[in-house]
């Protein structure tokens, strides 16, 4: 079973990097800030960040577990701000709350990484360890969780609304579906980080109980299969998308 | 909440060519915009037109108002004359762009 989750999460892992390196390198060239944030989310924090912090026990030094947790830790709280100041910047850009709150979120997320790196940097017992960045953890996960809960009401919302467009003829197909899909990566993540969270609390081994396990390995591949059909949509896929559409518009004249 | 450049002409337009008053004027095109998927905050001149040709005229007659299509070439003039610089980019501009 924990085979399956680290493949899982492995897949997850690649996706994110890929799939953040072009919206980076696409941000380059259209000069826009969405682009830059979200694909900041996906390689800083699921891509590189991540696995740092996982691969981390295993470097040969202390010095070198110290500067992976560390680095791992600033990559994922860069990447979860970038994620925050997205949801601010793309469906909230003309309220006055939506940009301090994900400051907030993020001032949040900052301190909790801190704490985790002072924790690992204060002792060399694990065990001391995992029960002092518990609570940071736990606080983390719930500032994460937020945030998908809002990209999941976001997404939903959104297609709901193209869904209506689609009917006039003011909204493409393709892009009615990337707003179902960000809401559904939103639903995925927001229910695996739930469960995790939620045996974290109550003082589970997240890693040898097999309902986190299920919820992370099942959680991380449909959350890959998201953002490749969001980010990198295969021809077949967006030919099927636009076929489907064809007989509803017929209809709806 | 303030609506956009294009939905505040349009209110305004509204408002003159009908006996409507600032608040229903403005809730007529919310309904309008709401049957159609878009918001006050961030719809275009461009969105605004489809919804006054496609489902404005069906709010219209419900609040009784005689002719529609009177009422609905004055809003569309009054577009016509908005100037959307500087507004804000709306969602669906974006997901056009992070995909493919």
């Amino acid at each position: 079973m924990a085979e399956i989750s680290l493949v899982c999460l492995a897949l997850y892992t690649a996706t994110s990097l890929v799939v953040g390196i072009r919206l980076i390198m696409r941000s380059y060239r259209s000069r826009g800030l969405p682009e830059f944030l979200i694909g900041c989310t996906y390689a800083a924090s699921s891509g590189l960040g991540y696995p740092l912090t996982v691969t981390a026990a295993f470097m040969p030094s202390r010095a070198a577990t110290l500067g992976a947790m560390a680095i791992g830790e600033a990559l994922i709280v860069l990447g979860c701000s970038c994620f925050l100041l997205f949801n601010a910047k793309v469906f909230r850009s003309t309220a006055r709350w939506s940009v301090p709150v994900a400051a907030l979120g993020s001032l949040i997320l900052a301190v909790c990484g801190a704490a985790v790196v002072v924790a690992f940097f204060s002792t060399t017992d694990i065990a001391l360890v995992t029960e002092r960045i518990r609570v940071w953890t736990v606080l983390f996960l719930l500032v994460l969780v937020a945030g998908q809960a809002w990209t999941a009401v976001e997404g939903m919302r959104h297609y709901r609304m193209m869904q209506r467009r689609l009917v006039l003829g003011l909204a493409e197909p393709v892009v009615t579906n990337r707003f179902l899909l960000w809401g559904i990566s939103g639903l995925v993540s927001l229910t695996w980080n739930g469960v995790v969270n939620a045996y974290l609390l109550a003082g589970v081994n997240i890693n040898a109980h097999p309902v986190p396990v299920f919820a992370i390995s099942f959680g991380g591949l449909v959350t890959a299969a998201c953002l490749v059909l969001t980010f990198m949509p295969p021809a077949w896929y967006v030919r099927w998308l636009e076929r489907e559409r064809d007989p509803r518009a017929l209809a709806a004249v | 909440m303030a609506g956009s450049a294009a939905f505040e002409a349009a209110c305004s337009a509204l408002e003159r060519a009908t006996k409507m008053d600032r608040w229903a004027a403005r809730g007529t095109l919310q309904l309008s915009l709401m049957d159609a998927g878009l918001e006050t905050g961030s719809v275009s001149a461009k969105q605004l037109r489809v919804v006054i040709g496609a489902v404005l005229p069906r709010q219209l007659k419900s609040a009784g108002v005689g002719d529609t299509n009177a009422v609905c070439s004055q809003l569309e003039q009054a577009l016509a004359a908005v100037d959307e610089s500087g507004a804000a980019e709306g969602a669906d501009a974006v997901f056009s762009r992070l995909g493919g």
